[in-house]
């Protein structure tokens, strides 16, 4: 079958000022794909992010896309957002469900929410506040939202950041079942080691400019 | 009580004031610009000296500055972006500025007096009406657009990435809130509505466990202060508006102290 790109990055440079965080970056995010970025930290790898998510524009290159791709994001400081909301697990999921797809009935949007709970074992803490959550339970929930949308790419970046040990094993083991369910994922990942379990691709950003690392 | 038509209609009004009041209030305070409903209230003060001074309805006119200051906040907020609270300092200010200068051309400070404290008892016909629909109008746009409001108090960027037509909600929302203020003013006063937007959402926080439980029992005890210091004010001979915000503060003290020793005797 042969393979979709989605978004492809065409030597694509940007810079904040005068300061270049990096140029001439070109990859294509394939359909089915999960991509790892991999490097130090301000060399660039969440701005990449952000110019795929559209919120940035490249000031060199061009980024092409195919017609609405649907994106969700799971920024790295998104856990912060629930200091002080009442929001429950439910209200959160269905909050983003109802919101990007338009045209459905309520009931509807309440089966699919129920559906995506179960399947991402999160039906006992549904109505569990979002701020009386664990860390892992809340990553989870966190994740979960950003699928709720039914995004045609799922950028995460450093979803594993502030957790424990034995969450961070949850978390990729949550990752490796969107894998299985074929979603297209751009992930940031600290952790080498990790980004190799789970990517089809690696990118190593070094000296402004980014590397493929190897086909897995 | 009930015998009288003006308690009636003040317990009418009140009933629906109340119960707007909390849903603008939620995403006000989710929102961190709670003292928002203070410096709109102050500002409202100018909307009302206006009026007298060229004899229109005070509410009406006081909607009108409201809503104004209401976009006022809005983007002198964007201007100072990390600073964005002192905006609502410099509105406030600008409005009891302006309040104060035009009402040197009031002869009697009676009428001011009755936006400050509030005397829902002692509204005429035409506010009895303009209360009525602009509460209802409130109430019901609140209905429509739940889940965008919910999104839009959750975090703006986040609900602008996922489907929310975030300027379409900042201006209905800025327009609410000023619409809100506006009519609430006249029921417990200028001076104190915004504890009145604010409390029963804390009430609310302390108590339940979901964005909709939040919103039906700030609702609720909403209704259960203005209701409640109503007819407390009645019997007793009391100020309406501050009646209701004592009323308002002792429960939400009392919920406080209650929940601190139940966590203790755990």
């Amino acid at each position: 079958m042969p393979s979709i790109k989605l978004i492809s990055l065409d030597q694509v440079g940007f810079a904040y000022g005068d300061f270049q965080i990096f140029a001439d970056v070109s990859l294509d995010i394939v359909k089915g794909n999960i991509i790892g970025l991999y490097g130090e930290n301000g060399c660039g790898k969440s701005t990449l992010l952000k110019l795929i998510l559209g919120e940035l524009k490249p000031q060199q290159g061009k980024i092409t896309s195919q017609e609405k791709v649907k994106i969700s994001f799971l920024g790295q400081n998104d856990r912060d957002m629930i200091n002080g909301t009442p929001l429950n697990v439910e209200e959160l999921v269905l909050m983003y469900h109802i919101n990007s797809i338009k045209h459905m009935a309520k009931s509807r949007h309440n089966r699919h929410v129920g559906h995506l709970l179960e399947d991402f074992q999160l039906s006992h803490i549904a109505k569990s506040k979002l701020n009386q959550l664990s860390g892992g339970q809340l990553q989870r929930v966190m994740i979960v939202k950003t699928l709720s949308t039914h995004p045609d790419l799922i950028l995460l970046d450093e979803p594993l950041n502030q957790l424990d040990e034995k969450t961070q094993e949850e978390m990729m083991e949550l990752i490796l079942q969107l894998k299985k369910l074929g979603k297209t994922i751009v992930i940031i990942l600290h952790n080498k080691k990790q980004l190799e379990a789970i990517a089809d691709e690696i990118y190593i950003f070094k000296d402004k400019k980014i590397f493929l690392s190897e086909v897995l | 009580m009930l015998g009288y038509v003006f308690m009636q209609k003040a317990l009418l009004v009140g009933f629906l004031v109340s119960l707007a009041i909390p849903l603008v209030g939620q995403v006000l305070v989710l929102r961190k610009y709670s003292m928002l409903g203070d410096a709109l209230s102050h500002g409202a003060l100018a909307g009302v000296c206006f009026g007298l001074i060229v004899g229109i309805n005070p509410t009406i006119a006081a909607t009108i500055i409201a809503v104004f200051l209401s976009f006022a906040v809005t983007v002198v907020g964007r201007k100072m972006r990390e600073n964005s609270e002192i905006a609502i300092a410099i509105i406030m200010s600008l409005g009891v500025g302006i309040a104060g200068i035009l009402s040197g051309f009031i002869d009697s400070s009676v009428s001011i007096t009755s936006f400050l404290f509030g005397s829902i008892v002692a509204i005429s016909q035409g506010e009895f009406y303009t209360v009525v629909v602009l509460s209802l109008l409130v109430i019901g746009l609140c209905y429509i657009f739940y889940y965008q409001f919910m999104f839009y108090s959750f975090n703006e960027l986040e609900a602008g990435r996922n489907g929310v037509n975030v300027k379409a909600i900042n201006f209905l929302f800025t327009v609410m809130v000023g619409l809100t203020i506006a009519i609430s003013a006249r029921i417990v006063g200028a001076l104190i509505i915004s504890s009145l937007l604010v409390i029963p959402v804390a009430c609310g926080l302390l108590l339940s466990k979901s964005y909709k439980s939040n919103m039906l029992t700030a609702m609720a005890l909403s209704s259960l202060f203005t209701l409640g210091g109503i007819t407390m004010s009645f019997y007793f001979d009391l100020r309406p508006g501050g009646t209701i915000v004592v009323f308002a503060c002792l429960t939400l003290i009392a919920i406080m102290t209650f929940q601190h020793f139940q966590k203790n005797n755990r």
